[in-house]
């Protein structure tokens, strides 16, 4: 098997465990924090502008977006200059979820789940 | 557009205040009712104070047509920014440029006065001379609609071509390559470094701020308008305030609870 392809995976994985383990911990995953803040810092900014921002695929910010949006951490709403387009805004339930993760992550960061990304 | 305190509206005003945002206002028609005699625009003390309040919050920009002179005399405070002349005071714009525009209006003024003959009948006519441009009212006239197209008759052809931006019975006469208020806004995001900002105003001028096509300026309409560029509307005037003062509660929670924690 090819090394760097199993170093990799390897890394994917723990990736994926610490992603688990900060879901868990602080209410968000890292990557739904990542999409919080940007939209946090541009209220009322599309689904297109914010997957550009972010550096995400449009259709993989949808599911993000679906996730956040049940746990109402953002509204999704019509466009007012445009009924086509969407329009994004953090809600305060949203704001009060990157607080609580911002106090948090600090400490989570420094046990072995980074360690064992680093290592990889 | 939308009616600012629908859902979708009300959810944005609320994650305005969780980012650093601009808030500008337009003064004729936005902060201050529009009246007969552009002297008489006052803005209410109530709306004043809860102006200055929002203003020890938050960066806060008045953007108008008046002079900078003229607004200082109808604020009881200062805000953080004050623009006049639809951009030209107040922020960048070089001496040069500033005496450029002064000497063209007055250029104008001598070439309305030799053209003015028939005009002087109609004492509902009056020029506003506001040093970097030109406002041309006629509100008190008794026949609005023949005023208008005797004023048209009376700038054509004026030397050097002004940029005319037709307003609430009022045509401004402005130098072409001047700023105007969209430029303004951006120049003090920029300044400010801050990509959101919130804009509301009620008039033509305005829609240089409501025609930028950047998504993180929310501009609101003081009356809906089917034309307008603005994103959201008010019903009437009346409204600002509730604008200004829900924003100064929700952004005074927010600081109470970080103070807090």
């Amino acid at each position: 098997m090819n090394e760097r392809v199993t170093k990799l995976v390897k890394m994917s994985l723990v990736f994926h465990n610490l992603n688990k383990v900060v879901e868990h911990e602080l209410g968000l995953s890292l990557v739904q924090y990542h999409l919080l803040v940007h939209l946090k810092s541009r209220p009322g900014i599309s689904p297109q502008s914010l997957a550009k921002i972010a550096g995400m695929h449009p259709s993989t910010l949808t599911q993000s977006m679906k996730r956040l949006g049940k746990r109402d951490f953002l509204f999704v709403g019509d466009d007012p200059k445009d009924s086509r387009k969407k329009m994004l805004t953090l809600t305060f339930a949203g704001n009060q979820a990157i607080d609580h993760f911002e106090a948090g992550i600090d400490s989570l960061l420094t046990n072995d789940q980074l360690d064992g990304l680093s290592s990889q | 557009m939308k009616y600012l305190f629908s859902e979708p509206g009300k959810n944005l005003l609320e994650s305005l205040t969780f980012t650093k945002t601009l808030y500008a206002f337009d003064f004729d028609g936005t902060l201050s009712p529009i009246v007969k005699n552009p002297e008489d625009a006052t803005i209410s003390k109530s709306i004043l104070a809860s102006l200055a309040e929002l203003s020890d919050l938050v960066p806060v920009a008045i953007i108008s047509g008046r002079s900078i002179k003229d607004l200082k005399t109808r604020l009881g405070f200062e805000p953080s920014y004050l623009i006049g002349n639809h951009g030209l005071e107040g922020l960048g714009s070089t001496k040069a440029s500033i005496e450029a525009s002064r000497e063209i209006c007055e250029n104008w003024k001598s070439q309305l006065n030799a053209r003015w003959g028939s005009l002087k009948n109609d004492s509902g006519i009056f020029v506003e001379d506001k040093m970097y441009s030109l406002a041309l009212h006629y509100r008190k006239s008794r026949n609005k609609k023949q005023a208008r197209l005797n004023l048209f008759e009376k700038i054509e052809n004026l030397e050097p071509s002004p940029r005319i931006i037709l307003g609430k019975s009022v045509m401004n006469l402005i130098p072409v390559g001047a700023p105007h208020k969209g430029v303004a806004l951006l120049e003090l995001m920029m300044v400010l470094e801050l990509r959101s900002a919130f804009y509301i105003g009620d008039d033509d001028t305005d829609e240089d701020v409501f025609s930028l096509p950047d998504e993180g300026i929310i501009t609101v309409r003081v009356g809906s308008k089917k034309t307008s560029h603005a994103k959201f509307f008010v019903k009437r005037q009346s409204e600002v305030h509730r604008i200004i003062k829900e924003l100064t509660h929700r952004l005074q929670a927010l600081a109470k609870k970080k103070k807090i924690s």
